[in-house]
Order: structure tokens, then C-alpha cells, then sequence
């Protein structure tokens, strides 16, 4: 039985090199060069699949990417991968594949009896048979049509490939290495352009691996090798194989899948499983052939119904006879093509059945041979046993055969041309759909085209090669295609056997029949996109590649419209089915977006510090002392020991932006709300910006460092925004002001030191002739210094935590170092270093507004700055936050809530109610913003906006949080907790 | 004091690892991290572009480049990176008054900002070189496209970069956040894996 379908010789497969393989368990043997459907069908596994919603049995249909039913699950493990269409999977030594949607056995599955039930799987099942009672869905009906129907498993780990992305530049892409492709390329390449040659199968040559034909004097595969050769000597030519187009974007963008290792067991070291490509191609020829068309008739599903096309693929390509025993149906001359090459292999051709009555060809010689005849029904289960078949006559007989090859036609591969909008236009003559509106800069030919002799294709593709690269300047030499070997194509499609017996399956893979259009014809859904809708025809992994075009033709004739009038749904990327993987590239866990490490992060991790994120960084957020200190510990000794001794934080992770230009001050008076044109040299000043709609965007300190050069700070999450509006408001708004400006927040580590042994660590650092005392660097004082003997610094007297505190800046280079002297400076006072909790606790103990605040919903005024707000100039978002609205004094203001119950752990979102008064909109009263615990004042505290807050300071109101369900009494307060006066920050 | 002194220590120092990685027996990509090398941004003033090309001239013995160009003359190389901006690097001797000789040349001309520690500066080079670059950066960087010379500031990956071409080993440097250099490496190293390649101290 080992091989008993293949062929002794011949094909494209290498006998030299036997592979092993396992199907559902069982081991096989094939050829490299073979795909899984074709080694399967030489060892006569005609049964490789179950369908959809009936469970039926199904064999392969196609030798190409359009395959609807030989779907199987692939590999094991963590590569376990479903719906891998075995006429595509290549063959490699040790594949294992199993069988899907089946229980408990391929051969016998239980689900079959779905087919009896069939009449509730009709088109639109799902909307009318479930919908009461809709708890029942959820429960009962869904689980239960999840196991009933479907394809195969999704893997439950993690990939263990990696996958990547690429980008690839070209004046032409090929798309398709057919000969249409291949004499494109060859063209375009001898003309000295840039050539991408794709295509998704592992070898050049489309049809003419499959077919033998000649071209000029020598055989069609010759010419092949000639062309790829040639090809191969061009350095302006890529030739990639296994690359999927699978999309057409905007300006000559092309997505493209590279399996770069779908044909081996697991990918070499550091090599990827596939490459999703992104083409910019400034020409492009859709050379993507055509997809033959199936008969609709009864039990045309059966394993051993094959198309023609594919047949011949088997036989001439693997060397597989994949059934015995064929009977031809045909409604198109190819049907003899393919009985000759079965005859030619040794096979037994039982009949050919041509739908057409006056067909002109002559059958070979001793083949029964019926005119204006059609298949009714295939005999058989697992494999077809015969067909029953109704003559010109009327009359119906049995024919014994094991399997059928059907030829109707072709689909010209359209879809690409689709993906800019364009519709495919039906064309009688041809009676297919071709390409109508066509994406800029995208030609078609050959068979896409709907020129389908082999001929015709070689002209189209030496003529669109050469005016593809004369429009970019090049100079491309004609070639003349060379005469082919005779073929005749004549064809008039046969929709559908209307006397068929038993189901006529028009979209195999989702298992929708002749009778589920009709139905939707009558229930109304007559328009294309409904009816597909309705009854999922031409949707799942083949998006209906082999049965749209049937499903359109019985849609009109079910409701008696043309073609034409029918038209037709529109194709839509991914042309073949794309991973996800490969699609998300590096960016995966970590690498989804950058982590970016602050200066001192080498040093906190050797501290053992616990990281959070804040947008892109990672920042220390607190610096648990033994192992098991809980952040809230760890972050009321960092405070502690910081407002009674000394601490320090890195800082660096705020923006920096560098002004220079003698029009800085008035740029600033402009997107601050604070004058800052008068702010001496050597001084600092608080900020606060408004976006154009008055609400706050972001605040910060900018310092004045010479008559012309200033340096803001934004804080970490807002930086790159104020960036964006700074260059906005100066290119756009203002771009007469003089002024320059360039990004310095990673040129600077800054560590703020803060406490009230800051300035005795700091005279430790820096070089002694700089003068640190209270009265030469006074609080706000900005100034450039060196430290540790020359290194150039900047020191900013600046407190954020309400304590005596500087902000010193050193080129990045010194920041890992920098941060090891401090705590080295600071050991003696007994320095501790701070991580974000503390930071936060800190400002809210002193009612400095941050995040929590800055959410883009508060005005200066509902922060309780409206005194930040300059009246004696304008700046962007003035006007705007003061519009009625927004000075309603019912409009809630910032203030400090205390809870009653120091221990009660309050919660941010929390909305503030009155005593008694029902949770509702109405008596909404505000919101708290920011919480913490205060090691000072031993309770939580609060940051939040009440409605009439700052008259009701004093009141006891509640705070009710739904999400968490707590409700405390709070106390309003002022929002500075600590040290209101501010006196520690002057020390 | 003594025992306060700072040493430097350059972006990547931390996550380089010199020596040959990836695919063995080739390699395809060689890769180190431009350390030895200041860089300062300069921007020209309103309506002084034209000055301020006339006095680097001076200066540096170099037109300063139009868009999508760099040049380079006795180890300094200025890139533009956008209109009247020039990224500018400073090798050897120039690596260490480079700031200086920009501000004397720029006067009230152009706004000069030292960057030497705000990016990272990463060097690629080799035979696959390109081919490792193709799996991040948009932009074409084949030979008919892209030579000695022409520099872009672009999106690759997800980092905005400044690369230019040195030689046509070929060689490229990309400018990246210093911050973002951590990542930077990681995506070329990832690439370069199956050609591979070697890490330069």
C-alpha cells in the first residue's frame, strides 16, 4: 500500500529523498516536494477532513492556497497550528498532522449526525433558532454550537518562533511566478529596474508545474528554468518564493507574508517561522492567475471529487494519481486535457459527462463520452463509489468510478484588485468577473486578467513588464512572446445540476448549499452582501475563493437577475489567511513598545528597588530595606527619614527642553499662563500651560540660565505632547517669534536631593568655589556649577516635596556614578533614597498638583491657581477657561480631604455625596483625585474637587466609592497638609 | 574628595557584549556602539540659515548639507535632520571642543545644544548590514536610493531615529534617545542574528 498513487516516474517531486510523516497517528511515506495533500492522496488517504456544521466527510478539493476543505491541525505543542491547509503545507521529514472537528475518530464521528439535523443548520440557523430565552444563549446554545461546529483548536502556549517584520523597496513587484509573472519580471529586469518577483508557492512557474506545455521549442518547465536562471544572474531582481501578497495599501504599499520556515520542522537558530514584508513598489503586475470553478451537484463534497485543474496538478506535479477510477465532468474543453493526462498516467477514465450539447471536441480514443449530460449525485461516503448521472435524454444511469474532476471554468484571482475599492466587472465573453477599477500604479495580466491561454499570458506579461518600467524612465527591450503549444479553452459554465439528488455544496468550507441561497433569496436577503451575511457563504479561511462566483450565479438565477445585475461581494486583505505573529513582529512581551531606563536604574536594581511604569520608564517606586517590606512601609520610612534627615530620587525621566532665542520670553508669556518674560537670570519659575480649550495641559518649572537661553521641564508623561505643541504653536501660530528649540531630557541625569541635610550633602559634591549658603543660592535659584572636581553640573533650588531641596544635573554619562556618590555623600546624615510612592505622598502632603489632577478636565481655577493665571496678558486657553461655565461657582474646586477615621483607606474616584443625600447625579458633589498615606499626619489624605469646596472648609461630607465599595466620612481641608507656611523649603 | 569622582560610562555599556553572535560561522553584520564622539545639535535663527551656513563654512571648511545629506570634514560631520536643524558629531580632536567650536562659529546665528549624552549612537556595518536595517527602517536603503552621504531622521521600529550612511561597506550610524538605546540594540541584534555578526567593544 506504501505509495500505491504514485507514479514511477516523472513529477516534480525527488525520489532520492523518502520523508516520513504522520497523519491522525498513522505513519506515512512521501517525497520532498511533495505538499501534505499530495503525499496523502499517494497513499490514498482520500479522508483527510470533517466539514463545518455537518461533520461530513471531505477529501481535497484544490492543489492550491484556495483550499476549502483539506484544512488540518499541524505540528505539536506549542507550534500546534490549526486550519493549516494541507494542499499548501510542504512536506518535511517527521510532519505530524492530525484531522479537526471530528470526535472521537476521523472515520467515525459522532458529529455527523449534525446532517440529519440539518434543517436547523439552514442558512441564518443562528438568528432564528436561538433567540429565546436569550439567557439560553450564553448557556446553553452557544457552548454548544461552539462544539458542534467549527475548525480546528487554537494552541494554548505561546509561540515558541519568533517572527519578523520587514520592510522591501522595488520599481516593479511581481506578484505570481507564473509564466504571465515570470515574463513580467524577465522584462522589467533586463531593463535595469529593480524587480520583486513573488510568489506563494515554494517554485517558479504557476500552471506550468502542473501542466505540460510547450513554449517556443522547449518543454514549459525548460523555459521556466531558463527564465529563473536568467533572473538569478540580476542583482536588481529578488526572487522570493513562499510570499504571499496578501494586501494592496494606499501609494504602491503591498503586504507580503514570507514563510520563511513554514517547510521545515522547526526554524534553523536565530532564523524566524515567517516575515510579514511591507512592499513599496512603484509598479506592480497582478499576475496571480486563476482559481477553476466547481460543479454544484448532489454530494459534490465527497472525497475524490477534484478539480480538474488539480488533478492534473497531482498527476504532473507529485506524480499522484489521486483516484483510480475518474469520471470527467466538465462544461469546458480543459475536462479532456484532464482525461488524457489520466490516461497518460495509467488511470481509468469511466466517463466524461459534458453539460455542454454541442461541445466540438472529440473525447480520446475508448472513454465513454456524454454530451448535454450532468452528474445528479456522487455515490458513496468516505469515497466516492460512483456517480448517478442524467443524460441529454432525461434519462439517469450509474457510472462506477472512485473519483470525479470537475472543470467549469475559471475565476480570473481578482482579489487584489479589489483592496483599493474597485469592483470586478462581469464579463459574458469570458463569463468570469475581471478586474475593474485598478489600484494606482497596478497592471494585470494573464489569466488574472481573464486571458487565459498560454499564449495570451505571455503576451500580457512581456508587454505590462515593459510599460510598467517605461513609465518610471527605464527602457525596456520588447520580447516577443514565444508560439505555445495548441489549447483549446471553449467553456460555457454550467451554476448548478438542478435535478441534483441530495446536498449541492456551493462554499465547502462553511458548508452552505444551493437551497441556503435560495432560502435567503426568499427571506429577502437578495442583495450579494446580505445574502452572504446570511448565509456565511464565501466567509472563514478561504473567503470563497472556489465558490463565490456559483453562489452569485444561483443567487440570480434564484431571483432572476444576470450576473451582471447580481454583481458581486467585494474582496477584502488578507488575500490568504496571515498569523497574528507575524503581523506583531518584535512586538511582543517587552518589545510591544520601549522601555526606557532612567540613569540610576543599574544602581536601584543592586538596591533591590521595586519598578513601576510611568509611560515608557521604568521608575523606582520604592526601595523595600529587607525583603519583605510592604510598599506602604518602605514608603513612610523613605518619607520619614527624608523630611527629618535627607533623601534623594532620580528626576531625570522629566522633560527638558532647551529655548534659545531673543523672543523666548514672550513665547512663554504666551503658553504659560504666568509671565515669565520678566524672570531674572539665575531664577526658576512654576508653570502651568492650558491647551487651546482653557483646560490645563501639563506644568512644570522653567528656568532662566542666560539672557536668551531658558530650560523648561515638562513632566515624564507630558513631555513629548508639549514638545508637539510647542513646535505647533511656533511653526503654526507664531513662527515670527525668534526661537529655537531641541529636547535635553536625556542629555541631563537630575537627582533631587531634598531634606533638611540637602545642602550638607551637597557641599560634599560640589567644587568648592561655589558659594551654597541660603543667601547665595536662595530657594528658586538656578545656576550652572561643577561638581566633583570639574564635572560640569546645573543646580536647581526646587522642591516638589516641600522641604529644603535642590535638583542637581549632570551629562547622563555621570548619572549612574552621580547617584552612588550622593548616597555615598549622604551616608553620614543618614540619606535614604526615594522611589515614586513617596514622591507622591509627599506632594500631596504638600497639595501640589499632579497627574491625578492634571487629567485634561481641570482649569487653573478648579485647581485652585487661578492666581497662576497673568491679567495683565494673554495666553493660549485664557479665554476659553474663562468662559461663564467655567467659573460657575458651582463648578467644583481643588481642596484636602481628611477622613474621620485616620485609618479609613481612602480611595482615588471616589465621588463626594452630602450626608443623607441618595448616590445620583444630581448630588454629585466632585470627586477625589489623589490619595495617600501621610506618615506626618498619621492618616490617609486626600487631594479631590468639591462643589463649593473652598467655602466649605470644615464641612464633614461623604466619600462613596461603588467600584471598591467603601464609603468614608471625610473632612474638607485645605489642601496643604504640611508645614502650610513653607518654611522648611526657605531653610 | 577623591573618593567622590565620577566616571563616565557610555549608554550601551551596560548591554553590550562584545564578540560574535547569532547564526556561526558568518558574519554578516558587525555592530558597536560610537562612544569617542560629541554631538550638539544646531539650529539656526530666523532668517540666519544663510549666514550661518557662511560662517561654519569658515569655520569647518564645509557647506553645511541640505536636506537628507550629511558631510563630514576632519572628524566632524554635520546631518541635517530638518529644516535649519543639523545634528553634528565630533570625532578625535574634535570630539572635545566640538560645543566651543560650534558656539564661536554660530554667534547669534544659531542656537547650539550639546547632545553628546542624549543618544545613543549605534555603528552597523557589513555585507548584511542592510538587510538587518530592512527589518525596522522604512526608508530605502539600497544603493540606487540611498549612498555615502545621505542621511534621514525616520521611524524604525518604534523609535524615532537619525541614520546616515558613513562608507559604502556599507556603513550606517543611527542616533536614537539614549534612553532607547537599550531597545535599539536589542532590535539589531535580533535582526542580525541569522546573518551573524559581531559586537565591537
Amino acid at each position: 500500500m506504501k505509495n500505491s498513487n504514485r507514479l514511477a516516474s516523472g513529477g516534480l517531486i525527488d525520489r532520492a529523498k523518502p520523508l516520513s510523516f504522520q497523519f491522525d497517528g498513522k505513519t506515512y511515506q512521501g517525497y520532498a516536494g511533495d505538499t501534505l495533500a499530495s503525499a496523502l492522496l499517494a497513499n490514498n488517504v482520500q479522508l483527510v477532513a470533517r466539514s463545518f456544521k455537518y461533520h461530513r466527510p471531505r477529501g481535497v478539493l484544490t492543489a492550491g492556497s484556495e483550499e476549502p476543505n483539506a484544512l488540518v491541525e499541524l505540528r505539536t505543542g506549542a507550534r500546534h497550528e490549526p486550519n493549516v491547509r494541507a494542499t499548501m503545507a510542504e512536506l518535511y521529514e517527521g510532519l505530524n498532522a492530525r484531522s479537526q472537528n471530528r470526535w472521537p475518530s476521523l472515520a467515525f464521528d459522532l458529529g455527523a449526525v449534525n446532517s440529519l439535523l440539518s434543517p436547523f443548520f439552514a442558512a441564518g440557523f443562528y438568528y432564528k433558532t436561538f433567540m429565546w430565552p436569550a439567557a439560553f444563549w450564553e448557556k446553553v446554545y452557544e457552548p454548544l454550537i461552539r462544539r458542534a461546529a467549527g475548525l480546528g483548536k487554537p494552541p494554548l502556549s505561546d509561540d515558541p518562533d519568533s517572527y519578523e517584520k520587514a520592510f522591501a523597496h522595488c520599481d516593479l513587484l511581481v506578484i505570481g511566478a507564473g509564466p504571465a509573472g515570470l515574463a513580467a519580471a524577465l522584462t522589467a529586469a533586463r531593463s535595469g529596474a529593480r524587480v520583486i518577483l513573488a510568489d506563494e508557492g515554494p517554485m517558479l512557474g504557476g500552471r506550468l508545474l502542473s501542466d505540460r506545455r510547450i513554449i517556443g521549442n522547449q518543454s514549459g518547465l525548460d523555459w521556466v528554468k531558463a527564465i529563473e536562471a536568467e533572473l538569478g544572474s540580476f542583482p536588481n531582481v529578488r526572487i522570493m518564493p513562499r510570499t504571499t501578497i496578501f494586501g494592496v495599501y494606499d501609494h504602491g504599499v503591498y503586504g507580503a507574508l514570507e514563510r520563511v520556515n513554514d517547510h521545515v520542522a522547526t526554524p534553523p537558530a536565530h532564523e524566524p517561522r515567517q516575515r510579514a514584508y511591507r512592499i513599496y513598489a512603484k509598479r506592480a503586475v497582478l499576475a496571480a492567475g486563476a482559481i477553476e470553478r466547481p460543479h454544484v451537484f448532489g454530494n459534490n463534497d465527497r472525497p475524490g471529487v477534484m478539480l480538474g485543474s488539480a488533478m492534473r496538478t497531482y498527476l504532473n506535479r507529485y506524480a499522484v494519481v489521486p483516484t483510480k477510477r475518474v469520471a470527467i465532468f466538465t462544461s469546458s474543453d480543459e475536462g479532456y486535457a484532464t482525461a488524457q493526462d489520466l490516461i497518460n498516467a495509467g488511470a481509468s477514465v469511466q466517463a466524461i459527462i459534458d453539460s455542454r450539447k454541442d461541445a466540438t471536441i472529440s473525447a480520446p480514443k475508448d472513454v465513454p463520452y456524454f454530451k448535454g449530460a450532468k452528474i445528479l449525485r456522487a455515490l458513496g461516503n468516505r469515497q466516492v463509489q460512483g456517480v448517478e448521472i442524467e443524460l441529454a435524454d432525461g434519462s439517469t444511469r450509474i457510472l462506477d468510478c472512485d473519483g470525479v474532476a470537475m472543470s467549469n471554468g475559471w475565476n480570473p484571482a481578482v482579489h487584489l484588485t479589489c483592496h483599493q475599492g474597485g469592483r470586478p466587472v462581469w464579463d459574458d465573453k469570458t463569463n468570469a468577473f475581471l478586474p475593474g477599477k485598478l489600484p494606482a500604479g497596478l497592471s494585470v495580466a494573464g489569466a488574472a486578467q481573464g486571458h487565459f491561454s498560454l499564449k495570451d499570458t505571455l503576451t500580457d506579461g512581456f508587454r505590462l513588464g515593459a510599460s510598467a518600467v517605461d513609465d518610471l524612465g527605464f527602457k525596456a527591450h520588447a520580447i516577443a512572446a514565444p508560439d505555445t503549444d495548441p489549447e483549446s479553452l471553449a467553456h460555457i459554465p454550467l451554476w448548478r445540476v438542478k435535478t441534483s439528488k441530495g446536498k449541492c455544496f456551493v462554499d465547502f468550507q462553511h458548508d452552505v448549499t444551493d437551497t441556503d441561497i435560495e432560502l435567503a433569496n426568499r427571506e429577502g436577503f437578495r442583495s450579494v452582501e446580505h445574502m452572504k451575511r446570511y448565509t456565511t457563504l464565501g466567509m472563514a479561511t478561504d473567503q470563497g475563493k472556489t465558490s463565490n462566483i456559483s453562489g452569485l450565479a444561483i443567487l440570480g438565477e434564484a431571483s432572476g437577475r444576470s450576473m451582471a445585475e447580481v454583481g458581486t461581494t467585494i474582496f477584502r486583505p488578507p488575500y490568504t489567511p496571515v498569523a497574528l505573529g507575524a503581523l506583531a513582529g518584535h512586538h511582543v512581551h517587552k518589545g510591544f513598545r520601549p522601555t526606557r531606563l532612567t540613569p540610576s536604574h543599574q544602581w536601584a536594581e543592586e538596591q533591590g528597588a521595586v519598578f513601576m511604569e510611568t509611560g515608557l520608564w521604568l521608575r523606582a517606586q520604592y526601595f523595600p530595606k529587607k525583603k519583605n517590606e510592604s510598599w506602604l512601609d518602605a514608603m513612610n520610612r523613605e518619607v520619614e527619614i527624608t523630611r527629618s534627615k535627607v533623601g534623594v530620587c532620580d528626576v531625570s525621566t522629566l522633560g527638558k527642553i532647551d529655548l534659545q532665542g531673543k523672543d523666548v520670553g514672550t513665547f512663554l508669556d504666551r503658553v504659560y499662563t504666568g509671565t515669565f518674560s520678566t524672570l531674572p537670570v539665575g531664577k526658576v519659575r512654576y508653570g502651568l500651560m492650558m491647551r487651546e480649550d482653557g483646560f490645563v495641559q501639563d506644568d512644570g518649572t522653567t528656568a532662566r540660565l542666560s539672557e536668551n537661553r531658558w530650560l523648561m521641564t515638562t513632566t515624564t508623561a507630558g513631555a513629548g505632547k508639549v514638545m508637539a505643541h510647542l513646535e505647533f504653536c511656533h511653526q503654526v501660530l507664531w513662527p515670527e517669534l525668534d526661537i529655537a528649540f531641541t529636547s535635553v531630557t536625556e542629555q541631563w541625569a537630575q537627582y533631587s536631593i531634598a531634606g533638611p541635610h540637602a545642602r550638607d550633602v551637597l557641599k560634599k559634591l560640589v567644587d568648592p568655589q561655589h558659594d551654597m549658603s541660603n543667601e547665595a543660592f536662595t530657594y528658586m535659584a538656578c545656576g550652572a556649577i561643577t561638581i566633583c572636581n570639574g564635572i560640569p553640573a546645573r543646580l536647581f533650588r526646587i522642591s516638589f516635596s516641600g522641604e529644603l531641596a535642590y535638583e542637581i544635573g549632570v551629562p547622563n554619562r555621570y548619572g549612574d556614578a552621580l547617584i552612588r556618590a550622593i548616597m555615598k555623600a549622604g551616608e553620614e546624615f543618614g540619606i535614604t533614597p526615594y522611589g515614586l510612592e513617596a514622591l507622591s505622598t509627599m506632594r500631596i502632603e504638600k497639595g501640589h498638583v499632579a497627574g491625578g489632577e492634571l487629567n485634561g478636565q481641570t482649569t487653573p481655577r478648579d485647581l485652585g491657581l487661578i492666581k497662576m493665571v497673568s491679567q495683565k496678558k494673554d495666553c493660549i486657553g485664557k479665554h476659553m477657561s474663562e468662559r461663564p461655565a467655567m467659573l460657575d461657582a458651582d463648578r467644583p474646586i481643588f481642596v484636602g480631604l481628611k477622613p474621620k477615621n485616620p485609618q479609613a483607606k481612602l480611595t482615588g474616584g471616589a465621588h463626594f455625596l452630602d450626608k443623607g443625600a441618595k448616590p445620583s447625579l444630581d448630588n454629585d458633589l466632585g470627586h477625589m483625585m489623589s490619595v495617600a498615606y501621610s506618615p506626618m499626619l498619621k492618616s490617609w489624605i486626600g487631594l479631590g474637587i468639591v462643589k463649593r469646596g473652598r467655602e466649605r472648609i470644615g464641612d464633614t461630607i461623604r466619600a462613596v466609592d461603588f467600584v471598591r465599595g467603601t464609603e468614608f466620612e471625610v473632612e474638607i481641608c485645605d489642601p496643604v497638609f504640611f508645614d502650610p507656611q513653607g518654611e522648611r523649603l526657605r531653610g | 574628595m577623591a573618593d567622590l569622582s565620577l566616571s563616565p560610562r557610555s549608554a550601551l555599556a551596560p548591554f553590550l557584549h562584545a564578540g560574535h553572535h547569532g547564526a556561526e560561522g558568518k558574519t554578516g553584520v558587525k555592530l558597536r556602539e560610537v562612544t569617542a564622539c560629541a554631538l550638539a545639535e544646531l539650529t539656526a535663527f530666523k532668517g540666519q540659515k544663510a549666514a550661518l551656513i557662511k560662517s561654519t563654512q569658515n569655520a569647518f571648511g564645509v557647506a553645511l548639507p541640505a536636506a537628507n545629506k550629511s558631510v563630514s570634514k576632519d572628524g566632524v560631520t554635520f546631518i541635517s535632520v530638518s529644516p535649519g536643524k543639523w545634528l553634528v558629531t565630533g570625532e578625535g580632536a574634535a570630539e572635545h571642543d566640538l560645543v566651543e567650536r560650534l558656539e564661536n562659529a554660530a554667534g547669534s546665528l544659531a542656537a547650539v545644544v550639546n547632545q553628546s549624552d542624549a543618544r545613543a549612537v549605534v555603528e552597523i556595518s557589513g555585507d548584511k548590514a542592510r538587510s538587518a536595517l530592512a527589518k525596522g527602517v522604512m526608508i530605502d536603503l539600497d544603493p540606487a536610493a540611498f549612498k555615502t552621504g545621505d542621511a534621514a531622521t525616520s521611524f524604525a521600529v518604534q523609535f524615532w531615529i537619525t541614520l546616515w550612511q558613513t562608507n559604502d561597506a556599507p556603513t550606517y550610524r543611527l542616533a536614537i534617545f539614549r534612553s532607547m538605546g537599550r531597545d535599539l540594540l536589542h532590535w539589531l541584534e535580533s535582526s542580525a542574528a541569522e546573518f551573524g555578526y559581531d559586537i565591537h567593544g
